[in-house]
């Protein structure tokens, strides 16, 4: 369960203040598949972010699995996103310097090498594994950064425009990721401004101006 | 995945960046270690150099007519000997290297000198110094080189003088002074020919002021004198003793001015670096922390590394400015050459504060970071 209650968000101060989010409640429902669009700079990234413990609201709670994620300390929110939250960005995000398979190991806090083989394996990437992030095709990078959002079995999977640097191929085999491990039980919110992400969704929230306008089934 | 293995991954994959960080680094480290190096050669050097220019402090009888003392050379009144003892007992006195001399001119042979006995040197308690001039042996003399000239004696020759045989123990090169016409004794023997025993004439010293332009430096050594010994006077034989002045302070404020630059110049080259290292890993120190580690374990991974190029600057920086050293230090330094020499302690200090110096400089940027919402590296690319 993913609920935020009346989250703003303001960026810088004064005359320069950037209202990114005002007044926003959302929730997800465990297992729920959501798909948050809106025309660019209207506040996705931020309301992520804010979800997943990486940004402070400047009013309002986040709750995640009963976790008040702000209310927590700076080590309880970490331990928080290590556990609970799997993150995906459009820029893909992987440590430039460790192969692919030490990029999922470092998200794994210690797990078994044989599981995080497998995950590498599972995304495609079993003859990659020991390149480094610049040697892989954008596509390739993806796949490998969804592997290090799974390698926690988190269960929620936050992913800010995947398939936004994605030929049309590669969106496919990145909404099918997505779409298994929704499959499996898994909780997705997916900012993207494609389409075809609406045939794997639950529901379809759109954002404008930092504000929730239509939230449709 | 460990701190260590990270921080060395990172060092690996970002080759070029981590060299030219240790070069600044190097650079600072040898920068400072070629400067102390030379610096401590510089002022032994002047100090030589100073020293070499001879006394510059009279300390004559306080009856001495000082229009008769200039056109003699020497003081015609003489007091006791035990002045210079009592001169040597200070600890607060701003004088060094004491010799107590005893001068008349004689005739020897039909030949004019300034016999000049002179005393071995005496230094005020916890002073003591190298000595400045060798004391002469009882029983021989050091003759001035017109002296010998005049009279054709050469070294080994005995010499009579006053009635009394003295062996010629050295003939001294030419000077181009009044010491090429003086007979040199051991103060005793000169006291004795001349039937002043315990009685000197002039006590020379070297002043060991570090003075202002400001201060009148006879006046103070006037006022210590008159504490004393009030039964003597002294004349500061000024020009020496400006020149003198003027060396030591332009050596000290050589150290005190550059030292100090070189230091905050390699520290802000060092800040920036590390500030703009933090910013081009701005992406990394989010990610690590969207997949939970906490902002200590990003500090740890940037701090680790700001030490280990610390640790190898220190190491390597040691290095080349020792061997910088080295090389240039003699060609400046000609007579205190052997003075330039490599410095363990320097290494020491090199390996414990190069490192705190990296720490420091890339500290406030690191912080910086990692106290920011992880999310700002992130959001808004
Ligand atoms: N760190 C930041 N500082 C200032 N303004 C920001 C920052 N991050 C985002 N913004 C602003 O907040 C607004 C929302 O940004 P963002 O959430 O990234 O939008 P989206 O992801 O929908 O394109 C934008 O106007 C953006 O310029
Ligand atoms: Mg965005």
């Amino acid at each position: 369960m993913v609920d935020a209650v009346g989250v703003s968000k303001r960026y810088g101060r004064g005359t320069n203040a950037i209202e990114a989010l005002v007044d926003v409640s959302f929730s997800a429902r465990p297992g729920e598949f959501v798909v948050v669009n809106g025309p660019s700079g209207c506040g996705k990234s931020t309301l992520l972010m804010a979800l997943g413990g990486m940004l402070r609201p400047t009013r309002g709670s986040v709750t995640v699995d009963g976790t008040d994620v702000y209310g927590a300390t700076n080590a309880e929110r970490a331990a928080f996103r290590a556990s609970a939250i799997g993150f995906v960005f459009q820029m893909f995000h992987l440590v430039p310097y460790l192969s692919v398979l030490d990029n999922v190991l470092l998200a794994s806090r210690g797990a078994e090498r044989g599981r995080a083989a497998a995950l590498v394996e599972s995304v495609g990437l079993a003859d990659r594994r020991a390149h480094r992030p610049a040697q892989l095709s954008a596509g390739e990078r993806q796949r490998a950064a969804i592997a290090r959002a799974l390698v926690n079995q988190p269960p929620v999977i936050l992913a800010d425009e995947p398939t936004g640097s994605l030929d049309p191929e590669n969106e496919t085999a990145v909404l099918d990721l997505l779409a298994s491990y929704h499959g499996a039980g898994g909780t997705v919110v997916l900012v993207t401004h494609g389409a075809a992400a609406l045939r794997y969704c639950d529901r379809n929230v759109r954002i404008v101006a930092g504000r929730i306008e239509s939230d449709e089934i | 995945m460990h701190t260590p293995r990270l921080i060395g991954q990172e060092i690996t994959h970002a080759r070029l960046n981590t060299i030219l960080s240790a070069l600044a680094a190097c650079l600072a480290v040898a920068m400072c270690v070629f400067l102390v190096m030379t610096q401590a050669a510089a002022r032994r050097e002047t100090r030589r150099v100073m020293r070499d220019m001879g006394f510059n402090v009279r300390i004559v009888p306080r009856e001495t007519d000082a229009a008769r003392m200039y056109l003699e050379g020497y003081s015609e009144h003489t007091m006791p000997f035990e002045v210079v003892h009592r001169l040597a007992e200070q600890d607060t006195i701003a004088y060094n290297h004491l010799v107590a001399t005893l001068q008349q001119r004689v005739d020897i042979d039909g030949v004019s000198a300034v016999l000049t006995g002179v005393s071995g040197e005496l230094f005020p308690p916890g002073r003591k110094k190298p000595p400045m001039s060798s004391a002469v042996e009882l029983g021989t003399v050091h003759v001035g080189y017109e002296v010998a000239q005049r009279l054709g004696v050469r070294r080994r020759d005995t010499l009579t003088v006053m009635g009394e045989p003295f062996r010629v123990a050295r003939v001294t090169p030419q000077s181009g002074s009044i010491d090429d016409m003086r007979v040199l004794t051991s103060l005793e023997d000169a006291q004795r020919v001349l039937g002043l025993i315990g009685q000197v004439n002039e006590i020379k010293a070297i002043d060991c002021l570090c003075l202002t332009p400001d201060e009148d430096p006879q006046a103070i050594l006037r006022a210590e004198l008159q504490r004393v010994a009030p039964e003597a006077n002294v004349y500061l034989v000024s020009d020496m003793a400006e020149a003198r002045a003027r060396q030591r302070r332009s050596t000290e404020t050589y150290a005190r001015v550059l030292v100090p630059v070189v230091l905050v110049v390699c520290a802000a080259w060092l800040c920036v670096l590390s500030a703009l290292n933090v910013r081009a890993r701005r992406g990394e120190l989010g990610v690590l922390r969207a997949l939970g580690y906490g902002s200590g374990t990003v500090v740890a991974l940037f701090a680790g590394k700001a030490a280990l190029i610390g640790l190898v600057a220190a190491a390597v920086g040691y290095g080349a400015g020792t061997a910088a050293a080295l090389v240039a230090g003699p060609a400046v330094f000609e007579v205190t050459a052997k003075a330039v020499r490599p410095d363990g302690a320097l290494l020491g200090l090199s390996l414990l504060l190069a490192p705190a110096f990296t720490l420091v400089a890339s500290f406030v940027p690191i912080v910086m970071a990692a106290s920011q919402d992880p999310a700002v590296a992130l959001v808004g690319e």
